[in-house]
């Protein structure tokens, strides 16, 4: 296990493993914590599982992990590593399994306070129209042809099919759509898989809530994002489902059998890659980016199944009971993108897992009326306590590819969590604090306990510090659902 | 040997379910298969012990062991399906991850358990199955993502075959 003294204190909220910690990194390790969350990430095996991802070829500048990192497979949930252009390696294992899980978030034109008379009604509404739970389907079974137009237009399907607007596009990451999506690289089994899943939550750590802006921090920010005091706003967060499972399962099984070819060592399996401009190498990415297709299409039909859930209830009441966009962000994925290392611009390929893209004012990829304030970042807090709205900044772009933390970070195993409180307790916990709660599984609901998790405040405390992100505004839940 | 250290071990302590389990395999007359398993808990996922006193044996527990971490009981009345299995893989701990990943499609594609399997043939790199499954009677207790190479262990020791396997659930 890695020692506190085998790090090196940069600044009040980075630390450092050097190169010279292990005769196989390619470069040194940086971590983002305080001293509380560094003892944290001690204890397990995050920072050995960013160690060894310091050994991917083409690896650049340091391996990253940002404070709310646990321990993961092959690399920590919570890191970030670029690998250079055209021969760096693209690893499976360090974007993850549930390719493009992220965030949504909408915002309605209402208070909590107005919503509060309907608020139970909307719930069961909203649990009701979006499937969540183990091995649920949704209400969409495609066709062959209809899943592999999904998988490479992404959310710009759910366009066609009357199920986004153009302005929910816009605010959203990569517009919903990664272009270099090939759904010939998706194999059978994993169409298979995600065939019925397009517009369901799932089950785990993944959730829908109504939530109450209850801080504003950066006005500014705020007013550009359509955010303010009070209002009640629906945070959506899920992924590919199925689908982008066995993507992953099956390019990591596939590149087993390329390690050798490629003369590539490494102290993890789990790790495996191969070079981005190998067939096989480009194989992954064209499936990955078809997978995270699937996931922006699958948080765009959710969205349009809460838009239906609010209308069921609010129509007729004189309230009204549109949402719009905030945005949209990943925060499993690997993407093509510029950075500047020791003064050059280079292109990378940045992966993400357990983290977020947060890119500063003025940048491109960002929609034009978040220009002057950076993009907005989303972070989820553990089930029933706050979640944060952060801006991305230039200290991101400068110090961690424009990257910043996902959320809490769990600290307990959902066994572990288990112990220590029961659904049903938590449950009516939740009713007392005023948070309606519809859950298909008293079980789930325990595993996923505040206990389990870090408290974000410490992690948002660190980003702000850090300079990797500004916070914007503070959300707290008033109901939430879970499968 | 497995580092049973490293991780929080916990009993299986699943309703009307035995830890240790004698399977008769019927293409081996007269021999009798093991099958122990206990759950181990990590933080982002959820792990298997798994031993046996032969290869065959240990991956037809394993695959019994995943079925039962989910812990949904599967329907005893009805006749099971059956599905024949084949699988090449680069060695033996990769022949494991894929075997369970096999069976963990076949089960997200069908919804059934496939908690009884016969591993007719096994070599390192190679398995042939007839895998039995059956529909949960209850809601399973989590989704699996994928079987992964954290920390994967295959081999021998003292008791026999073992292997630890952690899923991303």
């Amino acid at each position: 296990m890695i020692q506190k003294s085998d790090l090196k204190r940069i600044d009040k909220y980075v630390w450092e493993i050097p190169a010279s910690y292990r005769q196989d990194m390619r470069v040194p390790a940086r971590i983002y914590a305080s001293p509380a969350l560094l003892e944290k990430a001690l204890t397990d095996k995050s920072l050995i599982q960013l160690v060894n991802a310091t050994t991917l070829p083409g690896i650049v500048g340091y391996a990253i992990a940002m404070p709310d990192v646990h321990q993961g497979y092959g690399f920590p949930v919570g890191g970030v590593a670029a690998t250079r252009l055209p021969h760096g390696v693209i690893s499976p294992g360090a974007i993850g399994y549930d390719i493009n899980c992220g965030v949504r978030l909408l915002a309605t034109g209402l208070d909590v306070s107005e919503l509060a008379p309907y608020l139970d009604d909307v719930a069961t509404a909203l649990y009701q129209n979006c499937p969540s739970g183990v091995g649920k389907g949704g209400r969409f079974r495609l066709s062959h042809s209809e899943l592999d137009e999904l998988l490479a237009d992404g959310a710009s399907w759910c366009l066609k099919k009357g199920l986004a607007t153009q302005d929910d596009l816009i605010h959203t990451e990569e517009s919903g759509r990664l272009k270099g999506a090939n759904p010939d690289k998706v194999s059978k089994r994993a169409k298979d898989r995600g065939r019925d899943q397009v517009g369901t939550l799932g089950a785990g750590n993944h959730f829908l809530e109504i939530d109450e802006v209850v801080t504003i921090f950066d006005a500014e920010a705020a007013d550009a994002y359509g955010l303010r005091l009070g209002q009640a706003v629906v945070l959506i967060h899920c992924g590919s489902r199925g689908l982008g499972h066995q993507v992953c399962t099956d390019y990591v099984r596939e590149f087993q059998k390329a390690l050798p070819k490629y003369g590539i060592q490494l102290p993890d399996r789990e790790l495996v890659c191969a070079p981005l401009d190998s067939p096989e190498g480009q194989a992954y990415s064209a499936a990955m980016q078809a997978a995270a297709n699937f996931a922006f299409a699958n948080r765009q039909t959710l969205a349009a199944l809460v838009r239906e859930s609010f209308q069921q209830v609010l129509a007729g009441t004189g309230l009204p009971f549109d949402l719009f966009q905030v945005y949209d962000v990943a925060h499993n994925i690997g993407k093509i993108e510029w950075h500047e290392i020791d003064g050059q611009r280079v292109q990378v390929c940045v992966h993400r897992k357990g983290a977020t893209r947060a890119f500063a004012p003025g940048d491109p990829e960002i929609p034009l009326d978040y220009q002057d304030v950076g993009q907005p970042v989303l972070v989820p807090g553990s089930m029933g306590t706050a979640s944060y709205v952060l801006a991305g900044t230039r200290g991101a772009m400068a110090q961690t590819f424009g990257s910043t933390c996902h959320g809490a970070g769990r600290n307990l195993s959902r066994t572990a969590a288990k112990k220590q409180v029961r659904g049903e307790e938590l449950k009516q916990q939740l009713t007392q604090k005023g948070i309606a709660v519809r859950a298909g599984s008293m079980r789930g609901l325990a595993e996923e306990a505040p206990i389990a998790y870090k408290q974000v405040e410490d992690v948002i405390e660190v980003v702000e510090g850090a300079g990797i992100a500004r916070a914007v505004a503070r959300l707290e839940p008033v109901a939430v659902i879970k499968g | 040997m497995a580092t049973q250290n490293e991780h929080e071990i916990r009993s299986t302590t699943f309703d009307n379910r035995s830890r240790s389990v004698q399977q008769q395999d019927p293409q081996r007359e007269h021999k009798l298969e093991t099958c122990q398993f206990e759950e181990l808990a990590h933080t982002a996922e959820v792990g298997l012990l798994v031993h046996s006193n032969s290869a065959e044996g240990l991956f037809a527990c394993a695959a019994k062991a995943m079925f039962v971490l989910l812990d949904a009981a599967p329907a005893q009345e009805e006749a099971p399906v059956t599905h024949h299995v084949t699988i090449d893989s680069v060695d033996a701990e990769s022949l494991l991850v894929d075997w369970l990943s096999e069976l963990l499609y076949l089960y997200e594609t069908t919804g059934k358990l496939f908690t009884e399997c016969e591993v007719t043939m096994w070599t390192p790199t190679h398995l042939e199955a007839e895998v039995h499954g059956r529909a949960p009677s209850r809601t399973p207790r989590f989704d699996i993502k994928a079987i992964t190479y954290h920390d994967l262990e295959l081999g021998q020791d003292e008791r026999g075959w073992f292997a630890q396997v952690f899923f991303d659930i």
